[in-house]
């Protein structure tokens, strides 16, 4: 085995990048942006009253009311989570319908150069602060759980059709050519040749946007749009610490039970296992 | 009661075998071929269930009480506020929102900065092939998918009751949900290093601390840059709701406009904030591709 010369080991070391200028002018940069971003925080300063409420939220954490826990009638725990995940099911649901067209109009592969048009629907659709969304949809369904279905419905679109967009562009045009060369007719091409590359990734894309979904239905009913968020909402203002609680540990459950299911489907829908 | 087991159980079987058949197929050289099993059709009655469960739970109670009828009337309500936002759009009212825009970077940039700082030791912790035969990883990742539970705004909530309102609530918030998420896209990246280079290096004689910085660190910081960057954009665009708890920022303005109803002006606040949002990402887009 050949060993390097002593002195070309050194050379090399000594003939390293040089970062340290630029790492310098970075740390620099951010300590400046810090410090003037500092001046913006007014410390409000404890008081006795936040620190007796500090106590009564951790107290009222490990105590929640459990009869509103353990019913099952209109206003307890488990029936407002189940119409929070109802609102992000049909919702998501809604916004991949929706987001097909969005998807396939601003895919490169499919209109060309025009797919920047789309690129800009998607973005500004991404960016729209969804309370605003929200209430601008409490006129048209009133305060309730569809308002949330269809605030959540549209406000999906931005993501979803930017990562479905990602998929279609990934098709393999030679699985095409080959079916072309068997003689496949137009809807064969559809059905065996685009479908199958698309249905797992989409499916996970769907279920990846449910589990941000339940996150954002949490807080969707703090507008009157439905789901927990009410109730967390006027139990807070009224200083009912213990249902407020109750509330937070359904949203705890249910959240990561979701997220735990999806991350399983998701990588069974990607790898296959 | 053996009788009956073993008939269930021969039950099963031929409807084993009976299904194998059926997927079967015969080539013309005689070979089998035989179709792998397809749970499409079990999954599919799941999900129409769910869905209809909560399609009556939801939309038809709602059709029930109000009648189709009412809904496709006020539809145009969602327009006109749409056409409102667009056909009023008031360009002077920008001179109000810079300073509230301002606000709401400088809470970003801060929220960014400390939340990170906090996730870096944490991460590590966090990581289950840096720390072996340990329940710590565990633990701490237990905790942290507790604290991602909860979005931006709930945090909010709750410390808007102990703080009041004001740009600190913001802060506080924006760290909290800053760190939850950057510790979990940080320690995913930490388990897939590579440990060869950091043993390598500790046999050359460093100490633990000089092979840690030279072999773990330079794989994993262009990653963490580009994660850091992301939460930036992530934290900017969920400024826009906190205002709803008087958080400070330009959520705030947004409230307030949202509920004085003049639509013009709101338009320029999304406006606006869709253009800082729009340089950011570019901004880190073009960070990103140097990094890599």
């Amino acid at each position: 085995m050949k060993t390097l010369p002593q002195n070309l080991i050194l050379d090399v070391y000594q003939s390293r990048p040089k970062t340290t200028l630029r790492n310098i002018f970075i740390v620099t940069t951010i300590i400046i942006l810090i410090l003037w971003s500092l001046s913006v925080i007014n410390y409000p300063g404890i008081t006795e009253s936040s620190i007796q409420i500090s106590r009564n939220i951790l107290k009222a954490f490990v105590n929640p009311s459990w009869d509103l826990i353990f019913s099952l009638e209109v206003d307890s725990i488990p029936f407002l989570m189940f119409e929070t995940l109802g609102i992000a099911f049909l919702g998501t649901l809604l916004g991949s319908i929706l987001s097909l067209p969005f998807a396939f109009l601003s895919s490169k592969n499919i209109v060309g150069k025009f797919a920047y048009l789309g690129t800009i629907v998607i973005t500004i659709i991404r960016s729209f602060p969804f309370f605003l969304l929200a209430l601008m949809f409490v006129r048209v369904s009133g305060p309730g759980p569809l308002t949330g279905v269809l605030t959540i419905g549209v406000l999906s679109i931005g993501m979803i059709s930017k990562m479905y967009v990602e998929v279609i562009e990934d098709i393999d045009p030679g699985i095409l050519q080959a079916l072309d060369a068997s003689g496949a007719s137009l809807f064969q091409k559809i059905r065996f040749g685009i479908i199958p590359q698309l249905t797992a990734n989409f499916i996970s894309v769907m279920i990846y946007r449910f589990e941000i979904n339940v996150k954002n239905a949490t807080v969707l009913g703090i507008v009157g749009a439905g789901g927990i968020g009410f109730t967390l909402l006027t139990a807070m203002s009224a200083f009912r610490w213990q249902d407020a609680a109750a509330a937070l540990w359904g949203i705890v459950v249910v959240v990561i039970f979701v997220e735990f299911f999806s991350t399983k489907i998701r990588k069974k829908l990607i790898t296959g296992e | 009661m053996k009788i009956l087991c073993s008939k269930i159980i021969n039950i099963i079987n031929t409807l084993k075998t009976k299904s194998i058949q059926n997927r079967t197929l015969v080539l013309s050289d005689g070979t089998l071929v035989t179709k792998p099993k397809s749970y499409t059709l079990l999954y599919t009655l799941i999900l129409l269930f769910i869905f209809l469960y909560f399609w009556n739970l939801i939309v038809s109670a709602f059709f029930q009480r109000f009648g189709f009828q009412f809904f496709i009337s006020r539809i145009p309500n969602f327009f006109t506020i749409l056409n409102l936002m667009v056909s009023d759009i008031n360009f002077s009212y920008f001179e109000r929102v810079i300073d509230p825009l301002i606000i709401t970077i400088q809470i970003s940039l801060l929220g960014t900065f400390i939340g990170t700082l906090l996730a870096l030791p944490i991460a590590f912790l966090a990581s289950q092939n840096l720390i072996k035969n340990s329940k710590i990883p565990i633990v701490i990742k237990f905790i942290l998918s507790i604290i991602r539970t909860f979005p931006t705004l709930v945090y909010a909530l709750i410390f808007s009751f102990i703080f009041g309102f004001g740009t600190f609530i913001g802060l506080l918030a924006t760290i909290i949900f800053t760190f939850g998420i950057i510790t979990k896209m940080m320690y995913e990246v930490i388990e897939t290093v590579d440990l060869g280079p950091f043993v390598a290096i500790e046999s050359t004689g460093a100490n633990k601390f000089t092979s840690f910085r030279t072999s773990i660190i330079p794989q994993v910081s262009g990653r963490f840059y580009s994660i850091i960057l992301y939460n930036f954009e992530i934290n900017l665009r969920a400024s826009a709701i906190l205002g709803f708890v008087g958080a400070g920022g330009i959520g705030l303005i947004l409230n307030d406009q949202m509920s004085l109803k003049e639509y013009g002006n709101v338009s320029m606040i999304v406006l606006s904030l869709l253009l800082v949002v729009i340089i950011v990402e570019n901004i880190s887009r073009y960070v990103r591709g140097k990094l890599t």
